[in-house]
């Protein structure tokens, strides 16, 4: 049966035929509730209302925060260390996804009204920032376990360059996992959903290569960013475990636990949800199944992400406002302003770091 | 150099078929099973047929019935479809 587009037929489509009403072909084997229709207008709806609120709220707190991060850290940029470098860059890739978000609002609200061209350069920005936004994240933890246990210097702060270099191949690589869509995305209307235009790849995936890339997606987004957090902070805390105990430790410790938090308590859920859909598609290929869990799961979905995305505006508290030195340098910034600080506000210094075995890292805005 | 070569390889590998995971887009056909093998015709408003799109890669037969009832998926594979709305997709064809 060879169809193009939805159609419609009546019954006077059917007029012809006198033996219809007489035919049977009725199977006693038929579970109650075969057949059911599942539409997806109730979790549609949903993305409709949650959407636009919470991208906005997104968009508006994150860029703040990441734009903030970048201007300091431009001013400073002759003087910027290892870390501060990462940090730009991951400012950078939050402050790009964060300007998708808008487009995507709109298409849940009304459809996808900017043509192919924007849709594959949006769709593409998001997946480039997507993913190198947790990359970043994981070359700090990583610049930090080598500096901090095994007091190695990566990269040497009198050759930026090198650094720069390492977050180009990183943006490169990301921008690999974007050429698909390049490819493939673009704006097609959808019988399935309202007759309304998304900006979603031209062809459904076979459910193969739709489980390849979810296994693709959680192990490079996920899985591995995951490990190399928690083995890089574990091996940290437990250095700084040791030792005399001070103030500035404890705090460190604090700092710490909280980035891998946020970095768990964003991502976790979102995976899980994939993995319950993943699931959950596999299983109706075999059987019945609720129109209901779908409905929760499209719902889940759009809810988790939203959640994950959101993390982007949490990276510039975590990674750089934590910092006594970035408020010092956000200070200067604004001691021109005529903003009056308060005396000891004026006076802030930081003792001597006893706990950091390395020079390089006692000058981090971070810790 | 070797680790270059690694990620060029990768990289290539991922650009042949890697899709949209970043934003979730998810398979989400109308029918949650295979559909029943008949509807009976007196019951019958109206049937839609509905090609693969990008959001389902099954093309799908969903009835809408008379009296408010819930909306039935119809079986592709079934006689009843085979015999009566295949003849009535040729038909159609025929008349364009």
């Amino acid at each position: 049966m060879n169809v193009d587009s939805k159609t419609t037929f009546s019954m006077k489509d059917f007029s012809d035929y006198t033996d219809l009403y007489n035919y049977s072909d009725y199977n006693d084997n038929e579970s109650y509730g075969a057949g059911a229709v599942c539409t997806q207008d109730s979790s549609m709806y949903f993305d409709s209302i949650f959407k636009p609120i919470l991208y906005s709220l997104a968009a508006v707190v994150g860029l703040l925060g990441n734009g903030l991060v970048l201007i300091v850290l431009w001013k400073k940029r002759a003087g910027l260390n290892v870390t501060d470098i990462f940090i730009l860059h991951l400012s950078l890739a939050d402050i790009l996804l964060l300007l998708t978000l808008p487009f995507w609002a709109v298409e849940a609200v009304k459809e996808w009204i900017f043509g192919t061209p924007l849709c594959k350069l949006t769709g593409a920005m998001f997946r480039i920032n997507f993913y190198c936004g947790i990359y970043m994240l994981s070359c700090i933890s990583l610049d930090r376990y080598l500096s901090i246990v095994h007091a190695v210097q990566m990269y040497s702060r009198k050759k930026p360059m090198a650094v720069h270099c390492c977050c180009m191949i990183v943006w490169f690589f990301c921008f690999l996992l974007s050429i698909p869509d390049w490819i493939l995305l673009g704006a097609n209307k959808d019988s399935r959903r309202q007759d309304r235009t998304e900006c979603v790849n031209s062809e459904a995936l076979s459910d193969f290569w739709v489980l390849v890339n979810r296994l693709i997606y959680h192990f490079l987004g996920f899985i591995i960013p995951a490990i190399m957090m928690v083995f890089c902070y574990t091996s940290i805390l437990l250095r700084l475990l040791l030792g005399s105990k001070c103030m500035q430790k404890k705090r460190a410790i604090h700092v710490i636990v909280a980035l891998v938090l946020a970095f768990f308590i964003s991502w976790t859920p979102y995976n899980i949800a994939l993995m319950a859909d993943t699931i959950h598609t596999n299983r109706t290929d075999n059987n019945q199944t609720s129109c209901e869990t779908r409905t929760t799961l499209d719902v889940a979905i759009t809810a988790t992400s939203t959640f994950a995305y959101m993390h982007c505006c949490v990276n510039p508290i975590l990674y750089a406002f934590v910092g006594v030195k970035f408020r010092q340098h956000l200070l200067d910034m604004l001691r021109p302003l005529g903003f009056k600080l308060k005396g000891r506000a004026g006076l802030v210094s930081r003792k001597s770091s006893g706990w950091s075995e390395s020079v390089d890292t006692s000058h981090t805005s971070a810790f | 150099m070797k680790t270059l070569a690694a990620v060029v390889l990768l990289g290539y590998l991922l650009v042949i078929k890697v899709e949209g995971q970043a934003r979730a887009p998810r398979s989400r056909c109308l029918c949650a099973d295979k559909g029943v093998n008949m509807v009976s015709p007196k019951l019958i408003e109206k049937v839609d047929i509905i090609p693969p799109t990008p959001s389902c890669g099954n093309l799908e037969i969903v009835v809408t019935l008379k009296n408010g009832a819930e909306p039935k998926c119809l079986s592709p594979d079934s006689k009843f479809t085979q015999k009566y709305l295949m003849k009535a997709l040729e038909k159609r064809t025929l008349q364009k």
